[in-house]
């Protein structure tokens, strides 16, 4: 009978299971969730490497090995706080791009905000100088009509600081402004006839500038935009690794060296794809920049058969970056050869440095 | 059949010459491995200690000196061979969490910074438009009046 019951004892003990320890439990819960199969995706190695020590959890847990299950339990959960760490940090760097984005949006809004204030205020100065006069001058046909002139004089001054005239035509505008004063003090004295001619004088000058500031204004708008444009570009090419980039006149340059995989090979090495895929990525999103592709050479060997290689490197990466999605006619492949080198090519460096891709992009006429 | 004393004797024996003639413990090729993984990671962990400027990961910093200087004792040891590479697989595990978090630390204070610039903006924008607002209206009035005298 005793043996019968140690036979039982025995039996239940080796039946009873091993309590999962809580980190193994919410590892569970939280990879089964379809939060945790896109994590899979988005960081295959580190949530691989919690799913393999979770593996081995499980397997110490069939086999009742207690302080095994801890140690491989507590691993997977490190791995899986590491991956959902990483896929933290780049929602939040995703954000800080969109809220850079926006910044740049309400920069852009304060400075017309600004400019409409400035605006508003000179405006306002000038005709209170004429507001002033009211209660001094009796009304008669003729202080109407100098009152007229000066109204428009007042106008064309408006018209002209909205292109930023008092920048960019400063003494034609410094003058409709002298006038114009000079106008409303005649009128405040009861010169009528010189405040109408004041107040024609302020107006063509008014015109004057206002014709003068336009160009530059229309062009300084048009560079601003271009210019952050460019920006825009450059501080997205500054995120892909493997590349070297320069603002340049017209836009911006990315250079990648040693781009493919063999000496006097055409294809590019694996480990720079991804940098590729990045820049045609780029390009896409940047549609209104043509692309440039040059490739050189070191100037190892026979000139001629370097020149054929570049051209044949250039049209590569060019049709690397096609099949990625960017358009053909926005491409322009260029073989350089070893013609413009960028460091010297007597050292391994420099011959390192000068073998490279130089994709230029340039703000499309299209 | 049971084995006896006598039948285990020879491989015994075996096992003692070979400790004697080797040394205790001493399997060259693996713990070089060992000893250089260990290298490797205590590089690793210098550097995230050095770089931790945000005190984003202090106590598994902690962690990971107290995992490496567990492990270090242990290389050269054969019987501890086991907990050497549990010891280092922890220490791997606890490094990259830790580089994970001074990351995301970096990222997340990037994001504040940009937020707080947005909101200074959106505040600033707001104060500018409705003054300008206020000035187009009170020139829209004065217009008015200079028109009527026309």
């Amino acid at each position: 009978m005793k043996r019968l019951w140690l036979i039982a004892a025995i039996t239940l003990v080796s039946c009873s299971r091993l309590p999962k320890p809580a980190e193994m439990q919410q590892f569970e819960s939280e990879r089964k969730a379809r939060d945790g199969e896109e994590l899979k995706l988005e960081l295959p190695e580190l949530v691989g490497h919690a799913d393999a020590e979770y593996a081995k959890a499980v397997e110490a847990h069939d086999d009742k090995e207690k302080e095994l299950l801890e140690h491989h339990a507590h691993l997977a959960a490190l791995w899986w706080q590491s991956a959902q760490l990483r896929r933290d940090t780049r929602e939040a760097t995703e954000s800080e791009k969109a809220v850079a984005k926006e910044t740049a949006q309400l920069e852009s809004e304060l400075t017309e905000a600004k400019k409409r204030q400035k605006l508003a205020k000179a405006t306002l100065d000038r005709m209170a100088q004429i507001i002033a006069l009211e209660g001094k001058v009796t009304d008669s046909q003729e202080v109407n009509v100098a009152r007229g002139a000066i109204n428009e004089a007042l106008a064309a001054l408006k018209e002209a600081q909205a292109v930023d005239a008092d920048t960019h035509a400063a003494a034609n505008f410094a003058a409709a402004e002298a006038k114009l004063k000079a106008a409303t003090d005649a009128l405040g004295r009861g010169k009528t006839k010189d405040a109408q001619s004041f107040a024609i004088e302020a107006k063509a000058a008014a015109e004057s500038a206002k014709r003068e500031a336009e160009p530059k204004f229309t062009s300084t708008e048009a560079d601003q935009a271009k210019m952050a444009r460019a920006k825009a570009l450059f501080d997205a090419v500054g995120q892909i690794s493997g590349v070297s980039r320069s603002m340049v006149e017209g836009g911006v340059q990315v250079t990648v060296v040693e781009a493919f995989s063999a000496s006097g090979g055409v294809d590019i090495q694996p480990m720079m794809e991804a940098t590729f895929n990045k820049l045609a990525e780029t390009a896409k999103t940047f549609s209104d920049y043509a692309l440039v592709v040059e490739a050189h050479t070191d100037s190892k060997g026979n000139k001629s058969k370097n020149l054929q290689l570049s051209e044949s490197r250039a049209k590569s990466v060019a049709a690397f970056l096609a099949a990625q999605g960017v358009a053909p006619d926005r491409m322009t492949a260029l073989g350089k050869g070893s013609g413009e080198p960028v460091a010297d090519n007597k050292t391994k460096d420099g011959r390192a440095k000068n073998r490279r891709i130089e994709i230029l992009f340039v703000l499309s006429s299209k | 059949m049971v084995p006896t004393r006598s039948r285990n004797f020879p491989l015994a024996a075996a096992a003692l010459v070979a400790m004697i003639v080797l040394g205790p413990g001493r399997a060259v090729g693996e713990d070089g491995g060992a000893d250089a993984r260990l290298q490797k990671l205590s590089v690793e962990l210098k550097q995230h200690d050095v770089a931790d400027t945000s005190h984003a990961a202090t106590a598994e910093l902690g962690k990971a000196e107290a995992l490496k200087d567990k492990a270090r004792p242990l290389v050269g040891e054969r019987r501890e061979r086991e907990v050497l590479d549990r010891t280092l697989d922890e220490l791997e595990a606890t490094l990259s969490l830790i580089e994970a978090k001074i990351v995301q630390a970096a990222a997340k204070a990037k994001l504040d910074a940009a937020k707080a610039k947005r909101e200074e903006l959106r505040a600033e924008l707001a104060k500018v438009r409705s003054e300008a607002d206020a000035l187009e209206k009170q020139q829209a009035e004065l217009e008015k009046k200079l028109g009527g005298g026309k």
